[in-house]
């Protein structure tokens, strides 16, 4: 029975490339005491542990399974640890960089929470969620789009302000002031 | 392209622009060429804005005492906010997202605002208050306004922040920067071609809102008889 498991196995290495092949590379390049002859030994020597259809085979690929399995586990746990950009805290600096403003404009909306998940350090250093800068860009850009109109000119043409003198806007002015102060 | 202050030296100049300021159809056209020539930021508020909206009708349409009673008195229209919205948003898109000035009623800024500001001066103050504590010690802050006797000039001096009305400023840009203010100056005459707005009619608003040394050297220029 091990010997008809075994000989398949071969046949299909003979058709497919060994996925064993590479391990038995780095194996030989970790341990160059071995000599030249290393990779093939080690392919053989991988093929004889894990191929069989005896306990010691089946044992040897459970215990292989096991550990790809912890190593699989573990990548994802450092993975997750590791902030994604949405929740990466930015400076000042770097934010102001992403959404084309000044710095001290940034930490004025940080003080005064119109970037949401701000935070400040003991240190007093001012922190920024790239998720929440993110979102303000893309408001602003959709502001923009709906006011691109910057022609303060013709609205006041088209208003009819330029009708009024300045002389008479002044007066106006003053008599609001007046009448709001009770004078 | 870098930015080119030059009443600050190296540093900026941030301008609170009042609501009468922002108001005044004329001289709000000359303050945003002037920030157009690059010659300082402009900024306000929330409030600010809310007041613009408030008083628009009043002061831009009103064409008698009574005009402006009922106005007041009658709920807005909404033909004429939109039409002072419209040029709220056009302010706000020619100087970009930063116009704004947020925190300014924090209790901790409300509580630097010297007493002898106007009760209902006071947020005028702090935004600037706020602009000066986030802006570098070299950049200017200014209070544009054309009622300073509320605005304890003096007192806010002493925090950093100088009161002046319009003409002033106009004035003090000038004189460190004739030449891109004269650039500014023509720029409000020839955007304006229906009707069409006059060197003479430009003079005599700088005049009202008191730009006198602008307004003195542009007539000798100009060749116009002097106010």
């Amino acid at each position: 029975m091990q010997t008809i498991v075994t000989e398949r196995l071969r046949a299909s290495r003979r058709k497919k490339i060994d996925p064993l092949a590479t391990v038995a590379d780095q194996l030989a390049a970790k341990l160059p005491a071995l000599g030249a002859q290393a990779q093939p030994n080690l392919l053989q020597v991988l093929h004889d542990l894990l191929d069989g259809a005896d306990e010691a085979a089946r044992t040897s690929r459970t215990q292989l399974q096991i550990h790809l399995i912890n190593v699989a586990d573990h990548l994802i746990s450092v993975q997750s640890r590791q902030p994604s950009s949405a929740q990466r805290m930015l400076s000042t600096e770097d934010a102001a960089q992403l959404m084309g403003c000044s710095r001290p404009y940034v930490a004025m909306l940080i003080d005064a929470k119109k970037l949401a998940g701000s935070v400040t350090t003991e240190g007093g250093h001012r922190r920024v969620p790239e998720a929440s800068v993110r979102d303000w860009i893309n408001s602003q850009q959709l502001a923009n789009k709906a006011d691109a109109d910057s022609d303060y000119k013709s609205a006041a043409r088209d208003a009819g302000m330029y009708k009024v003198s300045d002389a008479d806007y002044l007066a106006a002015a003053n008599k609001i002031r007046k009448s709001k102060r009770g004078g | 392209m870098g930015v080119d202050h030059p009443l600050s030296g190296s540093g900026l100049t941030l301008a609170v622009l009042d609501t009468n300021v922002i108001l005044s159809p004329r001289l709000s056209d000359v303050l945003f060429d002037l920030h157009g020539a690059g010659l300082y930021f402009p900024r306000w508020t929330a409030d600010i804005e809310s007041e613009f909206l408030d008083h628009w009708a009043e002061v831009v349409l009103a064409k008698s005492k009574a005009d402006r009673k009922t106005m007041r008195l009658a709920a807005a229209d909404p033909v004429h906010l939109q039409l002072a919205t419209r040029r709220l948003k056009c302010f706000r898109a020619a100087v970009g997202v930063e116009y704004e000035v947020f925190g300014y009623q924090r209790k901790s800024v409300m509580d630097r605002v010297p007493e002898k500001v106007d009760s209902g001066d006071k947020h005028l103050v702090a935004a600037a208050l706020v602009l000066r504590d986030y802006c570098e010690p070299c950049d200017q802050i200014y209070l544009i306004s054309d009622n300073t006797k509320h605005l304890a000039v003096k007192e806010v001096a002493a925090l950093g922040i100088e009161v002046v009305k319009p003409g002033k400023f106009v004035d003090r840009l000038f004189a460190v920067a004739p030449d891109r203010v004269a650039a500014a100056l023509e720029r409000t005459i020839t955007d304006l071609k229906n009707p069409p707005y006059t060197i003479g009619q430009l003079l005599g608003a700088l005049q009202l809102h008191g730009a006198s040394r602008v307004v003195s050297h542009f007539e000798k220029v100009w060749n116009l008889p002097s106010s």
